[in-house]
């Protein structure tokens, strides 16, 4: 499968999971379920709302991705000035890096307070 | 007589440092006249004007620009269908390098129109008069080749201003579409594998300005759609069998 082609399913499931799983969140609240004894004691719980944070991660990388490669160009920051558009590479880098580790330390963080 | 306050954009490379809009002032014709005719107007008064135009009818192509924030054909364009009140604000097509006033650089959309090899691929036998289709095969391409190339809807395109490089843009991908689309083309393997990186289609969100300011009426973006469509779903074994 090309990369195009990934990235454009990953976005569109991933999003209709994320309705899915609101949906799921809804029903709980409505029956008076949507309590913290339940998060730590549902299994099925704690699995969809790890792959809700997983796929929040690759829905996230994918629209910032894209931000950063329309905005964070040569060409797109060379239009305030050439000074900003010669470091281009670097800003969108440095971009990258940043939101990737924040997703990574969130993740993290997401999985420790559901597991454990 | 009423005046018309015309805000041209102005830049000569080689003796203007910045661009600059020049406001021109002229009567207002008694007869309700296109943008290029007033261009020709503005031309008798000052002839360093510059802008492109060929056919004068909506054919050429030539005369895309900025029309009071909308991009459109100077020649097929009234002038009253865009004054908002006595004012009209000319300028180049946004998003591609000013040579010099309303002329631009398109070297950036042939560019993208070239990648999309835009000529049918059937290396089988040729026939000995030609490859014929059946009338709704044929119907098929209606909407599609019908497009000038005037650079209004890809110009128009934010996409296509932050990457006129990787993206294709609307106009080249509904020619790409045109020759996917086309039962005698036999490259639809090729083609689609050309535009299944994440740039060339896929950064079509589609915002639709391609279809509002297509001169022709044409709709790209449901051409872009279809391009996705098979990228997706592999149609090019659909339209296999359909041959078949």
């Amino acid at each position: 499968m090309n990369l195009g082609r990934l990235f454009w399913y990953a976005q569109r499931y991933s999003a209709l999971y994320f309705l899915v799983f609101v949906i799921y969140l809804e029903f709980l609240y409505l029956s008076n379920q949507l309590n913290f004894i339940f998060f730590e004691k549902n299994i099925l719980f704690k699995v969809l709302a790890t792959l809700f944070i997983l796929l929040a991660n690759i829905h996230g990388f994918i629209g910032l991705w894209t931000v950063g490669t329309d905005y964070l160009t040569k060409r797109t920051l060379g239009f305030l000035s050439d000074g900003l558009g010669g470091v281009a590479n670097t800003i969108r880098k440095t971009y990258e890096f940043f939101f990737v580790a924040i997703g990574f330390a969130l993740t993290i963080s997401y999985f420790y307070i559901i597991w454990f | 007589m009423s005046k018309l306050e015309i805000s041209l954009y102005r830049y000569n490379p080689e003796k203007d440092k910045f661009p600059y809009m020049k406001t021109y002032n002229v009567d207002k014709p008694s007869r309700d006249i296109m943008i290029l005719d007033l261009l020709h107007l503005l031309k008798e008064s000052d002839e360093s004007i510059s802008y492109r135009r060929s056919c004068r009818e909506g054919v050429c192509g030539s005369d895309g620009m900025s029309i009071n924030g909308k991009n459109g054909l100077a020649c097929i364009t009234p002038i009253s269908s865009v004054l908002k009140g006595n004012k009209i604000e000319l300028r180049p097509l946004p998003g591609l390098p000013v040579i010099r006033d309303l002329v631009v650089d398109m070297s950036e959309f042939y560019a993208q129109y070239e990648k999309i090899k835009p000529f049918l691929q059937n290396d089988t036998t040729a026939p000995e008069q030609e490859r014929l289709q059946s009338p709704a095969d044929r119907d098929k391409l209606d909407g599609l080749y019908e497009c000038i190339l005037c650079a209004c809807c890809s110009t128009s395109c934010p996409s296509f201003w932050w990457n006129p490089d990787k993206f294709v843009g609307p106009a080249a991908l509904l020619q790409a579409y045109r020759f996917l689309a086309d039962t005698r083309d036999l490259s639809t393997d090729e083609r689609l594998e050309d535009l299944s990186d994440p740039f060339s289609v896929y950064r079509c969100h589609g915002i639709m300005n391609c279809v509002s300011v297509c001169p022709k009426s044409l709709n790209p973006n449901k051409a872009i759609g279809e391009i996705k469509s098979m990228l997706l779903k592999n149609k090019k074994n659909i339209i296999a069998s359909e041959r078949a």
